[in-house]
């Protein structure tokens, strides 16, 4: 908290490569292929994608679920990137994780409360056993379950309740990031409405950072203040979360949104056809060039031929004197070459890309140059 | 591609020749819980029924048991379903294989559990059709390269030999609408189909589904949790709350015109326009217990309308509010309750 400037999460050319074996000999997958971000305390940054575009596997890397291949991961200005043993223990106090599936990350045959319990054991916080079970109580408090959950087993909760525990549990060892990989992915639509209005509230009252991870739009849209799309393990776009939602530069986010539903049955009857064609490809064989260009309605020639130039890291940036302000981030980002093309054809009008760093670079994105 | 055939065998019990399958007041009970409540709707040829709810609700139970997939026992099934005057709902299992996978046609949510690992493609494609249609090997092999080219699979024969863990998700369940398909069914069953495929491949299935109905002429139920993917396709709505239907509506009149308290609640619930961090609305509680269903309104509890005294000790009748709108309440449908808020609460 020394300085005001310096994100909480720091993301350097993150690398993940699974090894494997084909019948085509020895290969790697490159799951994530070197992506940039940073995450500021109280915000909330959203990773979204289809399956497969790596997403999850950014989340499981910062925990050290996986190894990292490449890059630098910060957490308040101290290298994480390969810790391990006691340093890796302290680490997993500070990031915490919820997943999609209470019911699958919580133990069956235990008490709910031993969950939220263990934490608090593990690294030695909430003093004795008589301090533990009043600060386990506090914590059912905070996330709004009566006390009378505290001894009940996983299947006698209804699912919000499940999820309710699993947010309990990661808020226990007081944790500087919370990674919520598709927490209310798997939720009926009044309960995800619960549990995303107590995110907010916690995040509000105790100053909780979010990585959020998630494939719904409308989530996305609600809960973030920043956002990354990815694709096959790439940064595709990377803006603050109103920019992104009143102006998607790229392709792929444009086609993201025209496919959510939406809920409003003139819009949907006016959609005659489905956006995007065909299926993520294999991250075994990524296309060459723009890995997206496969699927892109506005591909050219030269998007088989040219690697687009990734979304650059945060900071400032070459031509910028400013230092990133905290809080409402950066630029509006897309790593697309033909931006200003697609820009011109959907907008109709106002090719207002501005290229930062000359022609066929990524064009920073004038998120709200219309109207605003 | 049709097999003209009759395909009314018996007199007609139902009213309008234009409803393929007419329920009438279902119930369904496993043991001490009632899981389906009297639901009534009817699927016009051609037409497409939107079922919504959320888990708990019934409405895959509901469906289910209107196209004879329960057990009977341990279930027990009462009311009735008729399928051009047929009742499927006391029909033995020899007349059940004639309607299943013949005249109607499921989809599930998960294609990894409906196809057969240990089958290829071509095998599952082909099943029904040499069985209920008689048709040759390569007769049946012709029309699964057909039926794979209609669901939108890329290069169909070399499909033919895969099995079901060499596909992805999203090819999975393309070849089980393909295998639902195969006998040109009257009617389609699709039990959350889209729920675990991605956005993009969900947009490309619903557009599929939506082209093959209109050139088949098929009758679709297409049954979700969220109010959105019933947008894209149905052209009527039902919502299901504790095993009833709560409100039904045509889709867009539904949309416009929310009646019940639930419908409206499940329409603010989800996030949708930019309001920022905003507080969503939220419904209160949670669905009332199929073991422990309270004697009055099943709603009672959660609603922020109840103020009729009849509210919390009679089942609220479903009261017409439009020439097809149907809602299941006593203050007819005014969900405002701008003058009768402030009940008991």
């Amino acid at each position: 908290m020394t300085d005001d400037h310096r994100p909480l999460l720091s993301v350097r050319d993150l690398q993940v490569r699974f090894p494997v074996t084909t019948d085509r000999g020895k290969g790697a997958v490159q799951a994530v292929a070197g992506i940039d971000f940073d995450v500021h305390r109280g915000q909330t940054v959203s990773l979204v994608g289809e399956s497969g575009s790596g997403k999850s596997t950014v989340a499981n890397a910062l925990m050290h679920l996986v190894e990292p291949s490449a890059g630098t991961v910060l957490l308040d200005g101290e290298d994480i990137t390969s810790v391990r043993g006691r340093e890796l223990k302290a680490l997993r106090r500070r990031i915490a994780m919820v997943f999609q599936d209470p019911f699958a990350s919580l133990d069956p045959r235990q008490h709910v409360s031993r969950a939220v319990a263990e934490p608090l054991e593990v690294h030695g916080l909430g003093g004795d056993k008589e301090g533990r079970r009043r600060r386990v109580a506090e914590l059912f408090e905070l996330v709004g379950l009566s006390r009378r959950f505290l001894d009940r087993y996983p299947h006698e909760l209804s699912g919000g309740q499940r999820q309710r525990v699993s947010i309990a549990r990661a808020l226990a060892g007081e944790p500087d990031l919370i990674i919520l990989d598709e927490a209310t992915a798997s939720l009926d639509v009044s309960v995800q409405a619960q549990i995303m209005n107590l995110l907010n509230r916690l995040q509000g009252e105790l100053g909780l950072t979010y990585l959020f991870i998630a494939h719904d739009l409308a989530v996305v849209e609600h809960m973030s203040d920043h956002v990354l799309v990815m694709y096959l393990g790439r940064l595709m776009e990377d803006g603050d979360v109103r920019d992104l939602f009143d102006a998607p530069a790229h392709p792929y986010t444009k086609a993201l949104m025209a496919s959510a539903p939406s809920a409003d049955p003139v819009a949907e009857r006016r959609r005659r056809t489905a956006p995007l064609e065909g299926e993520v490809p294999s991250p075994l064989d990524p296309p060459s060039g723009c890995v997206f260009r496969t699927r892109c309605p506005w591909a050219a020639d030269e998007c088989a031929e040219t690697v687009p130039p990734p979304v650059p890291p945060p900071g400032p940036g070459p031509g910028s004197a400013a230092p990133a302000r905290r809080g409402a981030s950066r630029e509006h980002l897309a790593a697309c070459i033909r931006l200003p093309v697609v820009q011109a054809a959907t907008r109709g009008a106002s090719p207002a890309a501005e290229t930062r760093a000359g022609p066929g670079r990524t064009a920073p994105w004038a998120g709200r140059s219309a109207g605003t | 591609m049709r097999t003209t055939e009759p395909r009314r065998p018996t007199a007609p019990a139902s009213s309008d020749g234009d409803v393929l399958l007419d329920v009438r007041d279902l119930a369904v009970r496993i043991g001490p819980a009632e899981i389906v409540n009297g639901v009534s709707f009817s699927v016009p040829r051609g037409g497409t029924l939107g079922i919504v709810g959320e888990s708990g609700s019934g409405k895959s139970m509901t469906v289910l048991a209107a196209t004879g997939l329960i057990d009977s026992p341990p279930a027990r099934v009462s009311g009735q379903s008729l399928l051009d005057g047929q009742d499927i709902v006391t029909m033995d299992p020899r007349q059940l294989r004639g309607v299943h996978g013949r005249r109607v046609g499921f989809i599930f949510q998960d294609p990894s559990t409906s196809l057969n690992p240990v089958l290829t493609v071509e095998q599952q494609l082909t099943e029904a059709p040499r069985f209920h249609l008689g048709l040759t090997r390569r007769d049946a092999r012709r029309r699964a390269l057909e039926l794979l080219e209609a669901v939108g699979i890329p290069d169909p024969p070399s499909r033919l030999s895969s099995y079901p863990h060499q596909l992805s998700g999203g090819m999975k369940q393309r070849v089980m609408i393909a295998v639902a398909l195969a006998c040109d069914p009257e009617l389609l069953v699709a039990d959350e189909p889209t729920t675990a495929l991605d956005v993009t491949t969900q947009a490309q299935i619903l557009e599929r589904v939506k082209e093959l109905q209109e050139s088949r002429g098929m009758s679709v139920i297409w049954i979700s949790h969220d109010l959105g993917v019933v947008s894209g396709i149905a052209d009527r709505v039902a919502v299901l709350y504790g095993g009833q239907i709560v409100e039904s509506a045509p889709l867009e009149e539904l949309f416009t015109d929310p009646r019940h308290p639930y419908t409206r609640g499940l329409m603010a619930a989800r996030p949708q326009t930019a309001h920022g961090k905003g507080e969503l609305a939220v419904i209160p509680g949670s669905p009332p217990d199929p073991k422990h269903l309270p004697q009055g309104c099943l709603f009672w509890d959660r609603c922020p309308v109840r103020g009729d005294p009849r509210c919390e000790t009679e089942r609220p009748p479903e009261t017409p509010v439009g020439p097809e709108h149907v809602v299941r309440t006593f203050n007819g449908g005014d969900a405002d309750g701008t003058d009768r808020r402030g009940g008991t609460r």
